[in-house]
């Protein structure tokens, strides 16, 4: 097994300013995610689970700290070397799916790959391999409209994992599914964990971080307490 | 990738359906619009420009120390004598419209072909020198240059005209008879642009027909010349400005000669002004239509927050998404200019006819400005519509789409604002210029003119009948609905005409004064139901009134501005008469002039100048009166064509430009009210989108539809007051100075800009009431689910 670091953080801090306010969201966080771990965080609303994600998943800056991604401390990376650091190795899973309305299943989820100039041979084989193991490539000329909750969210999934990232970062994956679709995605991310996948998934659901090896709690920005659950898979 | 951004243009424009199409057919109405009024701009500044010769033409003019340019004619004798002294000049020609000063018919007897007499009067029959064509390289189609006035009594005729006369055959060498008494021969046959400002029918030689005036001091129209190839045109100007006086020492001591490019020549007498005006039109047009496009563009862009946050997650680049929003901004110019050129097409017919132009959109030499204007306005909308949603979007974090936020909050819709404000007040602006040339035009058709011209009908009149002209009157009033007849030089509301009358003042000086003329026969005041003010008009019956002057007022006043002008003496063309009587002032002039002094003059010495007969017929049936007439005119003139004209269908004849102002004007505002109430109806469906979850709110919170309207119209109530506010005083200031073009003008009354400020309102709430009342009569659970 590796205990590579893939996530560090340091001293992380994150504030938000607005003209008579200004909100501590992350404050002093220092967290680390292992290769291959399933981390779950969870907190109350506002207690800056979601910031401490978007920083992660580099679509966000901190203020102060700093934050190593596989051993590169990229906290003080510009927005293009950041995208570029992002579509190599990071997936992305939201609670409102996200999907691009005027682009099919298919064009949703090959999207991706446009952005890292794989060539068309190559896409396809991807794309419908990922459709595939999502068991949504029969809809693949759908569009998002056409499509039920949980299906789209598999969609979604499937667009996270095709350009074969080393980590997926899952915000509120199952907040817009019911209780059937939503242990549906728990189990897909699972078993792309149990494949080695890193996974860090935010959630209310004290049902679904039980899926995860480690629960991180937040509390007002800080890290409270965290929880083995099982070992991770070797 | 370009397939990508070709795939996602079509599928948003699918999404968007309405909003795309009005998008769309706005810019297209636009650059039709403006891209015909750019094509009449470029002709009107290329006149003469197609001259292929290496000497430069110039007009030869009279110009005063100060001021313009008095007119463009310059007397016979000077022309002549400059070529003789400045070898500069490679060759001249003065320029005179004969028919001006006589009435032309011409014929073709082609009896032993086709059994057939054609035979027409031309207004358009000029006489020039014999340089004429050295100084006008006109494109030869029969004949040549060289050979053209070899010799006397040749004529050239134009291509539309010879046609006429002579179908397809080469007329060349054939005869045409100018008013049944001079057999001309036929020398060429040449091709005129419409974009000549030498225009004519037919063309002799000023020597065949006014020979006694070639050496004269007279002025009777332009004197045209070349400059041989190198010289400079200032410096001649500067080394001939004193010849003038030189060769005219009792001339005006003021006045100094001047070169007028020919290219410059349609530009002058207020003619630059009226195209910069119409061309200014064109350009506002073009940039509503375009502000528009760019507004919506931007406005449904940045809807598009989601989907482009969810491209930057996944690793599209800055670069990416210019590019993809360019692409889409290119698409859609791109279509526009497609369908623009598709209504060019089928529009340009009526432009032509509207602006008396011939102009076609796709011609060879057409094609080098097609290209330009069109790529120019491509890009200019692609980008500036594009970019600026590309870069607020290139430029955020894409941490918004994770705070679920898929709408764009606008930083208060300053450009959105701006351009509604703008567009509006340009519209209201020329409402308001629209109605005011209207009222202008009204005015001069209803305005008493002090003359009648009901019932009048205006005939060419011919040598038979000016020397037998109380014979011709005789049978003609032999009918009973023949009320009176009368001839004079010209029509009497257009009397342009003016000469020197010389009388002995109460002071017991000589006075002399330029007074407007016209020669006429007796039964002219009755004829157009004049009043006299004082004493009579001419009698038929009295011979010696035939000796005697009848002025108008204005003129009554300068000859006796203490007493009664009647039985001063006077004089005039050198002929000594007696004042009989005093008309009352009447519209000499078209309304762009004052009433000045006038003159009328019955001398039959002087008869040779009257060109038209006037008939005056009681109401009722008029043709078969007309019939009478015309078999009386056939047999005085047996080979003179008859044409007639009601003098009442002719009389707005002179207001051509400001009718075709007045049109152009009207059109323009109809086309700003559509084009912003596109931008207007596709934005505030994207803005009421944005704030269906508020209405819903309100509704909940206890609001009617009548407070919901209020709240949704309430902003662009206010950019409507905003842009009256801008044009009210910019078009009272504008239309001001227009008006001050013409002598009699109609009031610019307040409640006009009252009546236009509620139009635009009117105009804008219909608009936008299609969304505003689905809004407001939407079901809230709807709107908050949806949310």
């Amino acid at each position: 097994m590796s205990q590579k670091e893939l996530i560090k953080t340091v001293n992380l801090i994150k504030t938000y300013r607005t003209d008579e306010i200004e909100t501590l969201a992350v404050n002093q966080v220092n967290f680390t995610v292992y290769e291959g771990e399933f981390v779950a965080i969870m907190g109350p609303s506002g207690c800056g689970k979601s910031t401490l994600l978007n920083i992660i998943g580099m679509i966000d800056n901190p203020n102060g700290g700093d934050y190593f991604f596989d051993d590169v401390e990229v906290s003080k990376f510009n927005e293009k070397q950041r995208a570029n650091l992002r579509k190599h190795n990071i997936g992305f899973i939201f609670q409102s799916f996200n999907l691009i309305d005027e682009l099919t299943v298919y064009e949703n989820v090959e999207l991706p790959l446009i952005y890292q100039k794989i060539s068309n041979t190559e896409r396809k084989e991807r794309v419908l391999k990922a459709l595939d193991q999502m068991n949504m490539a029969h809809r693949k000329n759908h569009f998002p409209q056409q499509l039920s909750g949980g299906q789209q969210q598999r969609v979604a999934v499937a667009r996270a994992i095709v350009a074969d990232p080393k980590m997926i970062l899952a915000d509120e994956p199952t907040g817009n599914l019911d209780s059937e679709h939503g242990e549906e995605v728990m189990d897909i991310l699972t078993e792309l964990n149990d494949k080695g996948t890193t996974i860090v998934m935010v959630t209310h659901s004290p049902s679904f971080a039980d899926y995860a090896q480690r629960v991180v709690h937040l509390f007002d920005g800080n890290i409270v307490t965290e929880n083995m659950k099982k070992k991770f898979h070797v | 990738m370009i397939k990508e951004y070709l795939k996602i243009s079509f599928r948003q424009l699918k999404k968007q359906k309405l909003n795309m199409f009005v998008n769309i057919l706005g810019l297209s109405i636009g650059i039709c619009s403006a891209f015909m009024i750019f094509m009449w701009g470029r002709s009107e500044f290329s006149y003469d420009k197609f001259f292929k010769t290496e000497n430069k033409i110039y007009y030869l003019c009279k110009k005063r120390s100060i001021g313009e340019y008095g007119s463009f004619g310059i007397n016979y004798a000077i022309l002549p004598q400059l070529k003789d002294r400045f070898s500069e000049i490679h060759d001249f020609t003065r320029f005179v419209n004969q028919s001006n000063f006589q009435t032309s018919y011409f014929t073709v007897d082609n009896s032993e072909e086709s059994n057939n007499v054609i035979s027409f009067y031309e207004t358009k029959f000029c006489v020039a020198d014999t340089g004429f064509f050295r100084v006008l390289p006109f494109e030869f189609i029969h004949g040549n240059a060289e050979h053209a006035f070899d010799s006397p009594n040749s004529i050239i005729l134009r291509d539309e005209v010879a046609k006429k006369y002579f179908g397809d055959t080469n007329p060349i060498g054939k005869i045409i008879s100018h008013n049944n008494n001079k057999d001309l021969v036929i020398t060429g046959v040449i091709k005129i642009p419409n974009n000549s400002t030498i225009n004519f029918d037919l063309l002799g030689s000023i020597h065949d027909f006014r020979s006694n005036k070639v050496n004269s001091w007279d002025v009777d129209g332009p004197g045209i010349f070349s400059l041989n190839k190198g010289t400079n045109a200032k410096h001649f100007q500067q080394s001939i400005s004193g010849f003038y006086h030189e060769i005219n020492p009792y001339g005006d001591e003021k006045t100094f000669l001047d070169v007028l490019p020919l290219s410059s020549i349609h530009l002058h007498f207020g003619a630059q002004t009226r195209i910069v005006f119409i061309l200014s039109i064109g350009i506002f047009i073009l940039i509503l239509a375009c502000l528009n496009f760019i507004n919506l563009s931007i406005a449904s862009g940045l809807t598009r927050f989601k989907e482009i946050m969810v491209r930057k997650v996944f690793g599209a680049e800055k670069i990416q998404i210019v590019k993809q929003f360019l692409f889409e901004t290119f698409i859609m110019a791109l279509i526009s200019t497609v369908l623009s050129i598709i209504l060019i097409e089928l529009l340009l017919p009526f432009f032509n006819n509207l602006m008396q132009q011939s102009l076609r959109f796709f011609e060879y030499s057409n094609f080098g400005f097609n290209i330009s204007v069109f790529s120019g306005i491509i890009l200019f909308t692609m980008i500036l519509s594009g970019l600026y949603p590309a870069l607020y979007f290139a430029d955020k974090h894409p941490i918004q789409i994770l705070r679920g936020n898929s709408t764009h909050k606008s930083n208060k819709g300053r450009l959105r604002k701006f351009s509604l404000i703008f567009q509006y007040a340009v519209t209201i602006f020329l409402l308001i210029c629209t109605l005011i040339y209207s009222k202008q035009i009204l005015f001069i058709r209803s305005k008493d003119l002090g003359l009648n011209y009901e019932g009048v009908v205006k005939l060419p009149i011919t040598k038979e009948i000016s020397d037998n002209f109380e014979n011709w009157r005789n049978d003609l009033e032999m009918f009973p609905k023949v009320l009176h007849v009368s001839a004079a030089s010209t029509i009497p509301t257009s009397i342009d005409n003016s000469s020197d009358m010389s009388w002995v003042n109460d002071q017991n000086k000589n006075s002399t004064i330029s007074f407007n003329f016209a020669m006429v026969q007796p039964d002219y005041f009755e004829t157009f139901e004049m009043e006299m003010a004082e004493g009579r008009s001419f009698s038929k019956d009295i011979k010696s009134d035939l000796e005697g002057y009848i002025v108008n007022e204005f003129g009554a006043k300068l000859i006796a501005p203490n007493g009664s002008a009647i039985g001063k003496n006077i004089n005039f063309w050198g002929v000594d008469g007696v004042v009989m009587g005093v008309v009352k002032n009447f519209h000499d002039r078209p309304l762009l002039y004052e009433i000045g002094p006038l003159i009328l003059d019955p001398n039959p010495q002087h008869h040779f100048f009257i060109k038209y007969i006037f008939v005056k017929i009681a109401p009722g049936n008029y043709d078969s009166t007309i019939d009478n007439i015309r078999n009386i005119y056939n047999r005085y003139s047996p080979n003179a064509p008859f044409e007639y004209q009601f003098l009442d269908s002719i009389k707005m004849d002179e207001y051509q430009s400001i009718k075709i102002i007045s049109k152009i004007t009207g059109i323009a505002a109809l086309l700003t009210i559509l084009i912003a109430s596109f931008g207007l109806f596709g934005l505030a469906a994207l803005n009421i989108r944005k704030k269906i979850k508020e209405i819903g709110v309100r509704k909940v919170l206890g609001a009617t539809v009548n407070n919901i309207l209020f709240n949704l119209n309430k902003e662009v109530i206010q950019l409507i007051l905003i842009a009256n506010l801008f044009a009210w005083p910019l078009s009272w200031l504008f239309m001001n100075k227009m008006l001050q073009n013409f002598a009699y003008q109609t009031p610019i009354n307040f409640s006009l800009f009252i009546m236009v400020g509620f139009l635009s309102l009117i105009i804008a709430l219909t608009t936008i009431s299609f969304h505003a009342l689905k809004a407001a009569n939407s079901n809230p659970v709807k709107s908050l689910k949806y949310e």
